[in-house]
């Protein structure tokens, strides 16, 4: 196996398109775990780390920026995280453990494309999109048109995440939850994050963006749900009502793996009916304050 | 193939050749014979192999050793103090886990020993909260955890005395 240390992104996708198997080295949180296992043999790996400013974080008039290197200790360290993007930080602090936060990136965790991964879902969900770089050209890709299935996304040879675009939306707030076996360490059996928004005038209710983490091999967006909780009014008796909808659809329509390693369909089903309860009054508790 | 490597381990740099796809726990512990340094999993779940490396605490079985290149390393064998006499003198908080009986086996306690330590570089009175973050992922199949957690307060505790 080859080791190569590209200085910019540029080189970085020469190298990706030059050499034959190889791939992107990040934080290394999955690829080695990967490589030790067997699970791959690259010829080559390019190991992005000392290409400058990549590691940024910037908040920008209405928009966040992730650069490829951030980690998930960079993102929970930083200090001007606007209110609406909490489900960034819940996300971060349900990640791995601290040793694990202090290496593994969010590029790398889209880019590994786990059902269960905590960004999948949470980046989803705050509808935001991955500037992709290569030497043939940049594009931008909504997160939830990245995934193919699992392990596997869109990107082609040479492309690399550069940037993770999320946009800040007036009037909203955000949330994640997540259900694992133990505390930390063990990837979500299913996860679900947020988000709440008013129309620019808030004139009417609350709407949604709801996205569930290992429900099928990609993270998944339910827009017969989001439908579903605009009818929340904010009486208990509508809530009960409209949450008990929800759970009755998803034992009806979730159809998840029957062979995961953390939980039978039927528990994943009833799980996720309660996370996105769970997160939507995070999410209103958040918002109506 | 083998690449240059310049490191610096426990406050001695090292030039050394590498292989591309050697860990830095094979590096550590089968070239450097720094077998302080546990490997229990092998990928990144338990703990064991933890190092600090420029000041944050790492996973060095999931880690190249080229990846280290131009870093400084602390192992558990870098936190004690030899004097003239060859007298060793163990670091407070390996005083603790001595004296709380917080090592049974002892596989899993240089992970935790380079983790409480990397905390404390961090964050010189760190509360409960910030002691099981710190911890977290740490797996300790002997003790049942609350030695090692006393032994960490006690440390805390003595900071404050002294
Ligand atoms: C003990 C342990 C606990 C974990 N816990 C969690 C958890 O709780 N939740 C969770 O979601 N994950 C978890 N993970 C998985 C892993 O840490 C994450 O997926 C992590 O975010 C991967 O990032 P990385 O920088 O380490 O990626 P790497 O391992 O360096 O790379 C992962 C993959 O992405 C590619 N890649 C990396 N960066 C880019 C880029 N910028 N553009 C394109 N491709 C790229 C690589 O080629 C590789 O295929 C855990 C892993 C371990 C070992
Ligand atoms: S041996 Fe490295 S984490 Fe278990
Ligand atoms: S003392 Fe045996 S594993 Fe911790």
């Amino acid at each position: 196996m080859k080791y190569l240390v590209p200085h910019s992104l540029a080189e970085a996708s020469e190298l990706l398109l030059d050499t034959g198997n190889s791939m992107l080295l990040a934080g290394g949180t999955d690829l080695l775990v990967e490589k030790r296992a067997g699970r791959i043999s690259p010829e080559a790996v390019i190991d992005i780390k000392r290409i400058d400013n990549l590691d940024r974080i910037t908040l920008q008039e209405n928009r966040l920026v992730i650069g490829a290197l951030a980690t998930i200790t960079d993102l929970l360290r930083y200090k001007s995280l606007p209110e609406e993007l909490e489900a960034l930080h819940d996300a971060g602090k349900e990640f791995g453990c601290y040793e694990i936060r202090n290496r593994a990136t969010i590029a790398g965790n889209l880019a590994h494309a786990s059902p269960g991964a905590e960004f999948g879902s949470t980046l989803i969900a705050l509808n935001a999109e991955a500037e992709i770089f290569s030497i043939r050209g940049i594009r931008n890709l909504p997160v939830e048109n990245l995934y193919i299935k699992a392990g596997k996304t869109v990107l082609e040879r040479g492309e690399i995440i550069a940037k993770i675009i999320i946009p800040l939306r007036n009037n909203s707030a955000s949330s994640y939850f997540r259900a694992s076996r133990v505390n930390g360490m063990d990837m979500a059996v299913i996860n679900c994050a947020l988000q709440g928004f008013y129309d620019n005038n808030k004139t009417g209710g609350l709407n949604y963006r709801v996205c569930l983490g290992a429900a099928a091999s990609v993270p998944v967006r339910l827009p017969e749900v989001e439908k579903m909780l605009s009818r929340i009014d904010g009486t208990a008796a509508r809530s009960s009502e409209v949450f008990s909808g929800i759970k009755s659809y998803l034992l009806k329509t979730l159809n998840p793996r029957a062979l995961s390693l953390r939980a039978a369909p039927f528990t994943k089903k009833v799980l996720a009916g309660n996370l996105i309860e769970d997160a939507c009054c995070k999410v209103r508790e958040r918002l109506i304050k | 193939m083998s690449i240059p490597l310049h490191i610096r381990i426990n406050e001695n740099s090292y030039n050394l050749q590498v292989e591309e796809d050697e860990t830095l726990i094979s590096l550590l512990r089968d070239r450097l014979h720094l077998t302080g340094v546990k490997e229990g999993c092998g990928n990144g779940e338990c703990g064991a192999c933890a190092v600090i490396a420029d000041g944050q605490p790492v996973r060095s079985c999931i880690i190249l050793a080229a990846e280290m290149e131009g870093k400084s390393i602390t192992t558990i064998e870098g936190l004690t103090e030899t004097d003239e006499n060859g007298n060793v003198s163990l670091s407070p908080i390996q005083k603790s886990f001595i004296e709380e009986g917080a090592v049974q086996c002892g596989f899993c306690t240089p992970g935790f020993i380079i983790a409480a330590e990397a905390l404390f570089m961090r964050n010189s009175d760190p509360g409960d909260e910030a002691v099981k973050e710190a911890l977290s992922g740490h797996l300790c199949r002997c003790t049942g955890y609350k030695s090692i957690f006393k032994a960490i307060d006690k440390t805390v505790k003595n900071r404050y005395k002294t």
